[in-house]
């Protein structure tokens, strides 16, 4: 049924054919011939495409390349409605006449723009109290991601959306100023058409994939985005909206030219590569320090000669033979190009009455990355209608039904038989392009040139598995009653239900090494793994109730808004996961019935509900002064009961002082902005009680080394969380201050906000030493402070009647800072994420009088002496190695960009327009595993240092250590490191290059553009002989440049593998390299 | 507006029933608090103790003891044969020991006691005596007095000898309460449901206790007291017949470094030349029993402080793998150790001749766990190693390090920092092995001695064994009063 294959080119013609015919039943009545023009009231040029329609009709033209039109209007015909996008519409009445002459004036659009605010309530802009900015839909349409949240990047300031990687069906983390939570989400909250969709997001294998949300939204469906950045403008929806709302608009039915429906077709075709890759050297090769080993995975073997040499193990009395010289391009020659291909259908229209309105959407997308299989892909299908009925002028139905479902194939981010770490790993001689044919032994782990827990990549991109399919149905069912003219009532019914499976295969490796003549040193049988197949079935539901009065009334200067609602609130979730391994069929067969042993089978649920009751009040005063309270109580099921229920009030003030200033040429338009709100948050489910869990326990790698049921019992152990009976909800408060000034008649705007937002008592499951009984605990602690200021503006250098260039420039920044953490923590602070393998260990840490995420690790060690000679100077032990603390230290590095910015321009001429967005994120510091592969495995380009040849730690002393092992003092360090002992690579390799955990580092600091677009507009005369309204085309590149810091010559640093939210800003392991996208588009409307 | 009314009294009544429609924060997938009984924790608890016990803390043991040494290829394990342990490393450990097995036992304790079911509170009291002694001989500080109680983030960290002391104490109460008769909750340990065979166990704890004891403390009247009531196991006191070879089910160290259940089989632990030499010296028909003969069918052990990395001849093949199958035991106590601690007390405070039957009885008690005779055991305790008691300390000492290498390696490393034997001869790891000509010289080492490896924690010394983990790191970043760590060559108290 979504299968857009099957939905032959001729199928849709006979379509259109059809619907064709539907629009021409258009009954001839006695008429008479009208013509006319129409210029523009600001230049006096003739305007092209402007609809004229005869009033209380369908009846109705466009005005040609010359502004002028004719049509045939009734005889009873009283009027003309004369319309352009952009210019206020004007009825001219029909006289004896024949001919008309009409100048349209350009609508003061951005001054009196409706925005949908909380609760789908449209308030006129100029009334708010608080900063809200809005996008168009053609403006997200222009980059043609699939997930339209992710075109919202560069254009709004004090919003940072971090792509978690390129892959295809990858989702963003979406951030408003900052992060204030830190235990609990800090993403916001979409809200489609007053509905708020769940976000549901996965994590596997590295990898965050949406199952529903905002990436099932088709961005062909999206008219505008609205995004609300205050506590006050979100008191009204409530606890989620503490992070900020995300407010969707989608479309509603139009009526075409002359017809009452539109139809239209936007599809395209894009082509994606690799764009950041790590650099390499092309010096030394394969072996292990110095020496060369056939084995080894990586390049620490002698200089790189050109000689023929053999490697890998002697399998079968054959061994594989190369030539001993560097393969610039062999990890990247694995990559190939991935086509994404996109097409949306809509058909929309309004009826002849006006009173029904319609609108039906589908969508297909399909997105192949750059692996060279559709291992990595996405694949989505969306089916959307709405339409409402004003059955009388005192009430109006309207139901909202969106379909969507989507395939997500993950090629796996993991340390082991991954492909990236094959990738990463394989010493610069060893050519990929001859690893293809996995049928070959050589290609397979039996006799791979490496047994060290990695093998070839093509092989890994066979035969690991990760496939989520997910559906979702959302909507809304909503009647709107005005029992008397100032008062509407409206019932609305929301859902999002998503249900999904997740399955994940890992091979098994079960070699016997019968076959291998020699294996040099380590067998590949060591390579052994059971394999296991994991299923994860889940499905979740969202449901609200809303009834919501509004009353407007204006008397003489003043006016009156007033709303009060009731939402009740219902989430429920659950899944269940089930996994087996020691596989029957060692790859390909994922199901739960190849495995010898079922190791899980469990189930989670959850479940909350909240009712919130809340008013909100708007005064006018002459278009100048406006001021808003609002106030909600929430009780929620996921605080105590009996003291669940919490209250929070907003407040804001408008004031248009330009209507006290005499109009003139200059400031056309001035307000400024006071807002004060407080957001309250309830906890997540089951976190008021003692919890019990099926006996398990962990190994040193292995959770779950004992499992229940086991030997016949089964066990129940108290959960290492422990809950708390006195919880109380998180306030968020935050206040703002704006300014929104246009000037030279909206040529240049500009909209500032300073505000300062605190989070306090925080929901937190705070980490508690294990001799409590517990390893963490509920509790409401810490204060965490997010202050900053945000600009835009915008411009209009040049506006001719052919040639425009629009200029936005946005810039932010955001100052974040823990207030205040527990006494009993260590140090004021608390983990949020952290990496530890072997003896290295980096944590990223939330701690008191700092900003969120600071990172610590080992680090090298300098003389603090004043006194010594050696002062200033890095310590070395007797072997000459870097002397690392033995406790982790702060780096005085965070997770946190200084500042952020973007610049968006457009040119249009004569129908072309061309359009580029530049997205700037300055400082931060993020955790790179592919950073320290590149030097634990020697390809990396640094660790040519000194040309591998022997050296001594610069600038360094050597520790003198009494008997103890203490240090007393220092003296000269005349201790080389060298290839041949082991200890130049164990400097890189244990010691971090000298840098300790600093190695795991590094600079988070980008420019990118975004996007850049070129796209040109039929001439209309052209279009015309079509039968068609509208004709675009556009070539675009997504991420066209990207510039890094100096010292990343990694990776792309939005990339993270840990998550979306606070915890995924940590940085990446493993992660897939980042990709560039060229596109082609078309849009045809009818 | 009669619709409006309607609406706004649905609204209400709706509000009104409020309370009951939110009370749902009860999880649907845990088990209620009222209905949870000892018999479904105790064997949860007792898991997880053997995972930790019988896993990580053997592995680290056999390190530090010089039972075993890193294998080339792999290097996941190297920093322990360097004499090392970092706060992150025991952390899951400390965790796991402190919420998942000694919460747990406490929630047995507390309903075994409201209930006066003695046999169970024996049990679980005997386990969790069992748990602070391994805490205490690990890190030699914990947090006891202040401990379970969340109104207390930060506990303070207890003395040694305090804890010692006070867990001595719970096990007289708990000992003082139950019969053999009495009922005990399921448990994987004796399977019985009498406390018969606990009541065995609870006493041989105490004389372990008592004995790591009695060089700093005056405890010679309690230890004779025990002997003389002689009421002890007469087996190994081990989880032996609970495994299954499968993921989550098979005997921990297995799991890990056996089994390929988690991802890829990455072997580490090979025996170490100075126990597998010392063993050979002695002709000790215990070596096939506990490691594997390498891939060219012989006995070679591998070097403290390094993996062979940059070596080309003594590559994975070389050295030889510890004996293990998926049912292979988790040993709490053995028979051995009992017969090994009579036998010091002997030789301290009683005869040279009972000394000595107790080290002989000692000494067949190993090998037959192991799976052989008595007559294989003569010739330790005849030739190789007979007895003299005035080198009790010596002849035990290395005597129990053999015995433990195959049962119970942190024991072994507890055993060796009390007694001081085997201790450090003249030549080092360096010397028995040259890393940078690559050349292997095992004819260096002396028997039953130790030596410094090859790389050495800095911090402990050279010619020192490891006497302390550093305080986890689970503890240390969460918990204000957790003390600064002292140095690695400071002793925990009884070993002072």
């Amino acid at each position: 049924m979504f299968n857009a294959n099957n939905l032959s080119m001729r199928k849709i013609s006979l379509l259109l054919v059809f619907l064709g015919f539907i629009g021409l039943q258009v009954v001839l009545a006695q008429t008479r011939q009208i013509s006319g023009v129409v210029t523009s009231g600001d230049d006096g040029t003739s305007i092209p495409g402007v609809s004229i329609v005869v009033k209380g009709s369908t009846l109705g033209t466009i005005t040609d390349m010359d502004g002028k039109f004719t049509l045939k209007a009734p005889n009873t015909a009283k009027a003309l409605v004369v319309s352009f996008v952009g210019m206020t519409s004007v009825e001219v009445p029909i006289t004896s006449s024949s001919k008309y002459s009409v100048t349209l004036k350009a609508e003061s659009i951005s001054v009196d723009e409706v925005v949908v605010t909380a609760m789908g309530i449209k308030r006129s802009e100029k009334t708010l109290g608080y900063a809200a900015t809005t996008v168009a839909g053609d403006e997200l349409l222009k980059s043609r991601n699939s997930n339209v949240a992710n075109s919202l990047s560069g254009k709004v300031a004090g919003l940072q959306i971090q792509a978690t990687s390129s892959d295809p069906g990858a989702v963003s983390s979406v951030i408003i100023r900052g992060f204030g939570s830190i235990n609990g989400s800090n993403q916001p909250l979409y809200v489609v058409d007053g509905v708020p969709l769940q976000n549901s997001t996965i994590n596997t294998s590295g990898h965050s994939i949406s199952t529903g949300g905002i990436a099932n939204v088709a961005p062909d469906d999206v008219e505008s985005m609205t995004v609300l950045k205050g506590a006050a403008a979100t008191a009204l929806y409530g606890s989620r909206a503490a992070n900020g709302v995300i407010l969707i608009t989608t479309k509603e039915g139009k009526k075409g030219n002359g017809r009452n429906f539109t139809l239209s077709y936007n599809g395209g075709l894009q082509a994606r590569e690799v764009s950041i890759f790590p650099t390499l050297q092309n010096e030394f090769g394969q072996g292990w320090n110095g020496n060369q080993t056939y084995i080894e995975n990586g390049s620490w073997g002698p200089r790189l000669d050109g000689s023929t040499q053999v490697y890998g193990p002697i399998w079968n009395n054959q061994q594989l033979m190369h030539k001993y010289s560097a393969l610039k391009n062999n990890v990247k020659d694995f990559f190939d190009i991935g086509l994404t291909k996109n097409h949306n259908f809509s058909l929309s229209g309004v009826s002849t009455d006006g009173k029904l309105n319609y609108f039906l959407s589908y969508s297909n997308s399909n997105d192949d990355g750059i692996m060279p299989s559709s291992a990595d892909s996405y694949k989505r299908n969306t089916i959307a209608y709405r339409s409402s009925y004003e059955g009388a002028d005192w009430f109006k139905i309207s139901s909202s039904v969106n379909f969507a479902r989507s395939e997500t194939d993950v090629v796996g981010s993991f340390q082991g038989t991954s492909v990236v770490d094959g990738l990463y790993e394989m010493p610069r001689d060893i050519s990929i392009l001859d690893m293809k044919d996995i049928s070959s032994p050589f290609n397979t782990p039996e006799a791979y040139f490496t047994p060290y827990g990695i093998t070839n990549p093509y092989w890994s991109l066979t035969n690991n598995y990760n496939h989520t399919n997910s559906k979702q149905i959302y909507g809304k069912l909503q009647a709107d009653i005005k029992p008397i003219k100032e008062l509407t009532l409206t019932y609305r019914f929301g859902f999002d239900y998503t249900d999904y499976d997740l399955k994940i295969g890992s091979p098994q490796i079960k070699l016997d090494d019968a076959l291998i003549t020699d294996n040099m040193g380590y067998p590949p049988s060591k390579m052994n793994q059971d394999g296991y197949v994991y299923a994860r079935y889940g499905r979740s539901y969202e449901l609200n109730n809303d009834f919501l009065a509004n009353y407007d009334k204006k008397l003489g200067a003043f006016s009156l808004t007033a709303n009060a609602g009731v939402n009740i609130n219902e989430r429920s979730s659950t899944y269940m996961i089930g996994e087996t391994d020691v596989l029957t069929f060692n790859t390909g067969f994922w199901d739960l019935s190849n495995g010898a042993t079922k190791t899980t089978i469990s189930e989670t649920q959850s479940k909350r509900r909240l009712i919130g009751l809340f008013g909100d009040v708007t005064f006018g005063y002459k278009d100048m002064l406006f001021l808003n309270l609002t106030a909600r109580n929430d009780w929620s099921s996921t605080l105590p009961i009996g003291n669940n229920s919490f209250f929070y009030p907003g407040t804001t003030l408008s004031w248009i002082f330009t209507e006290l200033v005499p109009k003139n040429k200059v400031l056309t338009f001035g307000k400024l902005r006071f807002a004060y709100g407080k957001t309250g948050n309830d906890a997540s489910p089951y976190y008021t009680s003692a919890r019990y869990e099926q006996g398990y326990a962990n190994g040193y790698y292995g959770t779950d080394i004992a499992s229940f049921p086991m030997n016949g019992a089964n066990a129940f152990i108290s959960s290492l969380t422990a809950g708390s009976t006195t919880l109380r909800p998180e306030m968020t408060s935050e206040s703002e201050i704006g300014l929104n000034l246009k000037f030279f008649k909206n040529r240049i705007g500009i909209d500032a906000a300073f505000y300062d937002r605190k989070t306090e008592d925080q929901i937190f499951t705070l980490p508690v030493d294990p001799s409590t009984g517990f390893s963490s605990l509920v509790t409401n602690f810490g204060s965490v402070q997010n202050k900053g200021i945000e600009l835009l503006l915008s411009t209009t250098p040049v506006k001719t009647k052919n040639f425009r260039w629009d200029l936005d420039v946005n810039f932010a920044i955001n100052r974040n800072k823990v207030l205040s953490m527990p006494e009993s923590l260590e140090g004021g602070k608390v983990t949020i994420h952290s990496f530890a393998a072997g003896n290295d260990a980096v944590y990223m840490y939330a701690e008191v009088g700092k900003p969120l995420g600071t990172y610590h690790t080992y680090l090298p060690q300098y003389v603090t002496d004043k006194t010594s000679t050696y002062y200033g100077k890095q310590i070395v032990d007797a072997a000459g190695q870097p002397v690392l603390g033995t406790e982790v230290e702060d780096t005085g590095l965070d997770m946190n960009h200084k500042w952020t910015g973007g610049i968006s321009s457009t040119i249009s001429v004569y129908g072309f327009s061309l359009n580029a967005t530049l997205d700037v994120r300055y400082g931060g510091t993020m955790f790179s595993r592919t950073r320290n592969l590149m030097e634990f495995t020697g390809n990396g380009v640094v660790t040519l240092y000194n040309d591998r040849k022997p050296f001594i730690v610069p600038n360094s002393a050597q520790a003198v250590v009494d008997a103890d092992g203490k240090v007393i003092s220092a003296q000269e360090n005349t201790t080389a490191l060298k290839l041949s002992d082991g200890s130049y690579q164990t400097y890189f390799d244990t010691y971090g290059y000298g840098n300790g955990g600093l190695a795991y580092l590094v600079d988070r600091s980008f420019a990118k553009i975004r996007n850049i677009t070129l796209s040109y507009d039929l001439p209309k005369t052209w279009v015309k002989t079509l039968k068609l309204s509208d004709i675009s085309v556009s070539a675009f590149v997504n991420n066209a440049f990207v510039w890094t810091a100096k010292d990343n010559y990694y990776i792309d640093p939005e990339s993270s593998t840990v998550g979306t939210d606070l915890e995924g800003n940590f940085g990446e392991l493993y992660v897939n390299p980042a990709n560039r996208i060229y596109g082609f588009n078309l849009s045809i409307t009818y | 507006m009669k619709r409006i009314i309607f609406l706004l009294a649905f609204i209400i009544l709706g509000l009104t029933s409020c309370d009951n429609y939110l009370d749902i924060n009860k999880d649907p997938n845990s088990p209620s608090e009222a209905n949870i009984t000892p018999s479904m924790i105790f064997p949860g608890t007792e898991m997880n103790l053997a995972a930790s016990y019988g896993d990580f803390l053997r592995i680290v043991g056999g390190y530090y003891a010089q039972h075993y040494a890193q294998t080339f290829g792999t290097g996941n394990y190297v920093d322990y044969s360097q004499f090392k342990m970092s706060a992150t490393r025991s952390s899951g450990t400390y965790t796991q020991l402190y919420t998942r097995t000694l919460k747990n036992l406490e929630t047995v304790r507390q309903q075994s006691k409201a209930a006066e079911q003695w046999g169970t509170y024996l049990a679980a009291t005997t386990l969790r005596v069992f748990t602070y002694q391994v805490l205490v001989d690990a890190y030699g500080e914990v947090p006891y007095t202040e401990a379970f109680d969340l109104n207390n983030l930060a506990p303070k960290y207890d003395d040694g000898l305090i804890i010692y002391q006070g867990i001595l104490a719970e096990l007289d109460e708990a000992l003082s309460k139950a019969t053999s008769s009495n009922v005990v909750c399921t448990n994987f340990l004796f399977g019985t449901t009498t406390a018969e065979e606990w009541i065995k166990f609870a006493k041989a704890l105490k004389l372990k206790l008592l004995m790591r004891m009695s060089n700093t403390s005056d405890v010679q009247s309690k230890v004779a007291a025990l002997i003389q009531e002689n009421d002890f196991p007469t087996s190994d006191v081990s989880y032996d017949d609970c495994w299954t070879d499968e993921t989550g089910k098979a005997s921990p160290y297995y799991q890990e470094e056996y089994a390929s259940y988690f991802g890829s089989t990455q072997v580490n632990v090979v025996a170490n030349i100075a126990y597998m030499q010392t063993m050979r010296e002695s002709n000790d028909a215990r070596i096939p029993k506990f490691f594997r003969t390498n891939g060219s069918g012989e006995y070679k052990g591998g070097v403290s402080g390094t993996n062979f990395s940059t070596s080309s001849l003594y590559k994975e093949p070389y050295f030889c793998r510890p004996v293990f199958t998926y049912n292979m035991p988790v040993n709490l106590i053995t028979v051995s150790e009992i017969e090994f601690f009579k036998a010091e007390f002997s030789a301290l405070h009683g005869t040279s001749a009972v000394a000595e039957s107790h080290y002989k009885a000692a000494i067949n008690a190993s090998f037959i766990a192991a799976g052989l005779s008595v007559s294989d055991a003569a010739n330790i305790y005849t030739t190789s190693y007979p007895w003299n008691n005035a080198n009790y300390a010596k002849l035990i000492g290395i005597q129990k390090w053999i015995a433990l290498g195959g049962t119970n390696n942190f024991e072994a490393w507890c055993e060796m920092r009390r007694l001081k034997f085997p201790a450090f001869g003249t030549v080092t790891g360096s010397a028995i092995y040259n890393v940078a000509n690559d050349v292997y010289s095992p004819e260096l080492y002396v028997a039953g001695t130790l030596y410094t490896p090859i790389q050495f924690n800095t911090d402990l010394g050279a010619g020192k064994i490891l006497q302390r983990f550093k305080y986890a790191e689970s503890s240390t970043s969460r918990n204000s009063n957790a003390p600064a760590n002292k140095g690695d060559a400071i002793p925990v108290f009884w070993a002072e």
